[in-house]
């Protein structure tokens, strides 16, 4: 006994962490490191090439597909990052001023976070078939209400110049309901106090809400935005199964991008160079949005 | 409740009116698609596409067998459940493991790791999917399903360590240091104690992560390439490919991979709204 408590090293912690660090050494670590080893090289179909230096990022920023795939990625991003925020925000709000509260509120949350349960896979398909010209709901509705002739059919996901936004709605209406459960929980944590002493200096409801309740969910804001942007950085599954890039590749984002280079072009160095590119945007946009909102934080808490 | 001190002015009726418009908007765009899909999945082709905005004519249930044979279910859902159960009790007990002594012990080192761990929580699964390919047809591991657990469950243990050091350190030192008193092992110690005392943030982290495993789709779609060890994802959406005249078939598959989580989710809502919103309330 007493020579283990003179010992100060200990070997127990360590058998603690070995498996967690040892699998994520082996099959995390490792392979980023891998990652970007091959955008270094020219391997393709699976031969593994030589060095070629910056070669594939250099041809990556020369590729027309590719810097469109980052435009698109852009326009996703922003989309997520503030769409399904702020419907979620709206969405709270009016659940948290309901005059019938509880019920209202709960039944709500019921159903507006159900769509959370899916997988994207599965809200893919069945917008993709909600869009369906034929049979979709959509169109289905549209003759429904007149809005055009029947024999006649809007085609969704068929326009480069719009597929885009119309892949995006199935986004918001999955996550928007996440958005507003957060911001529910946040609105819960103001101080009764504070609202009743605005109501009784006769404060009416938008300026209540301009004034105690946007300030007090601004850091939720940030924390739902960044979330949501990487998000959307990450989007691969709805968009997969939805138009798998296209119209005309205009639903194209960075993910699908280099998904494609890798298992359709087998362009392995050059399709890790896009990875690569995709993390490093990832970790900046994070990074510089931090920034802005550290700040914004501060002079809204002033 | 707010109500108690504020009257109901004119401006109030509006916001009511307005809000409640917005609302019901709202619930309806969220409900409307599970309900089309559904009733959908009762009909035959022919109904379908002739009108799909109605109820069925006649309820008929053989669509359902049908899509479980085509799609082949019968290999999907097991894979699935199994996948799903290995990849959660890999992810928690490697977290909690590697979390316990994070949060608990004095070693060298520990401030490093517990800094690496968290930055870990930013890499993305599709910085390593070409790296972890290649890994993984060099293991001989492409259509076993332990390759998604090593790759993606690893790539979710930073944040579901990070939950763990976050609520193992608010557990107050008394019990430890009594229980040690007592002759307690460390590891006696983190398995009766620990352990059962953190059952709120283990069972949020349960829901989170087998929610995240049921739906994954980047590494099982690449990884597991044979029909027969694909989970319910990656096949679905092979099924869409193929099948995509098969109207009745796809809303049955659609129905029969959906509405088990839905009816889960309305018993248990609670833990799986408190689970999902874990991650992102600091």
């Amino acid at each position: 006994m007493t020579i283990r408590k003179l010992k100060n090293f200990s070997i127990t912690p360590y058998l603690y962490l070995f498996p967690a660090f040892f699998m994520l050494s082996v099959f995390t670590y490792h392979s980023i490191i891998t990652g970007f080893g091959y955008s270094f090289t020219k391997f393709r179909d699976f031969v593994p090439g030589g060095f070629v230096g910056f070669q594939n990022y250099v041809d990556a920023f020369n590729n027309d597909d590719f810097i469109r795939s980052i435009r698109s990625t852009l326009i996703w991003v922003f989309m997520t990052a503030t769409i399904p925020t702020f419907a979620g925000l709206l969405l709270a709000i009016l659940v948290y001023y309901q005059s019938k509260g509880r019920i209202v509120s709960g039944v709500a949350r019921t159903i507006l976070f159900m769509p959370m349960m899916m997988s994207a896979v599965a809200v893919g398909l069945l917008w993709s078939l909600i869009y369906n010209p034929l049979l979709g709901l959509l169109n289905q509705l549209l003759h429904l209400i007149k809005a055009i002739p029947s024999g006649t059919y809007v085609g969704f996901l068929e326009n480069p110049k719009t597929a885009l936004y119309e892949a995006f709605v199935p986004m918001v209406w999955q996550s928007a309901g996440f958005s507003m459960v957060i911001f529910s929980a946040a609105l819960q944590a103001i101080p009764l106090d504070i609202r009743e002493a605005a109501i009784l200096d006769g404060a009416s409801k938008s300026k209540e809400i301009r004034y105690i309740v946007i300030p007090y969910l601004t850091p939720t804001i940030v924390t739902l935005i960044t979330v949501n942007m990487i998000g959307g950085f990450k989007a691969f599954d709805l968009l997969k199964v939805l138009t798998n890039g296209g119209p005309a590749d205009s639903t194209m984002i960075v993910s699908l991008y280099m998904y494609r280079q890798a298992f359709s072009a087998w362009k392995y160095g050059y399709a890790s160079a896009v990875a690569v590119i995709l993390f490093m945007s990832i970790l900046v946009s994070v990074f510089l949005f931090s920034l802005i909102a550290k700040r914004f934080v501060a002079r809204r808490s002033r | 409740m707010p109500k108690a001190v504020s009257k109901d002015t004119a401006g109030d009726r509006v916001f009511n009116s307005v809000s409640n418009t917005i609302l019901i908007v709202a619930m309806m765009t969220c409900l409307f698609p599970f309900l089309w899909m559904i009733m959908n999945s009762f009909k035959t082709s022919q109904e379908i596409f002739l009108r799909s905005l109605y109820p069925p004519s006649r309820v008929s249930l053989e669509v359902f067998p049908r899509a479980w044979g085509i799609a082949q279910f019968s290999s999907a859902v097991p894979n699935s459940v199994i996948f799903t159960s290995v990849n959660v009790f890999y992810i928690i007990a490697l977290s909690s493991l590697a979390a316990f002594p994070i949060a608990r012990m004095k070693f060298v080192g520990r401030s490093f790791l517990k800094r690496l761990l968290i930055a870990s929580i930013m890499i993305s699964a599709q910085i390593l999917l070409i790296p972890s390919f290649f890994q993984m047809r060099r293991l001989g591991l492409i259509n076993n399903f332990l390759s998604v657990v090593f790759v993606f469950g690893s790539l979710i243990i930073p944040f579901a360590s990070y939950l763990l050091i976050s609520f193992f350190e608010e557990i107050p030192i008394d019990i430890e240091e009594s229980t040690k008193m007592d002759g307690c092992s460390s590891f006696r110690f983190f398995v009766s104690f620990m352990l059962p005392l953190s059952k709120p943030v283990l069972s949020s982290l349960v829901i989170l992560t087998s929610l995240w495993s049921w739906n994954e789709y980047l590494f099982s779609f690449t990884f597991l390439q044979r029909n027969s060890a694909r989970t319910i994802p990656p096949q679905l959406s092979w099924f869409f490919g193929r099948y995509y005249t098969d109207w009745g078939g796809l809303f049955a598959a659609l129905t029969i991979a959906v509405v088990p989580l839905i009816i889960l989710y309305l018993f248990l809502q609670r833990y799986f709204i408190k689970g999902l919103t874990a991650g992102s309330i600091k």
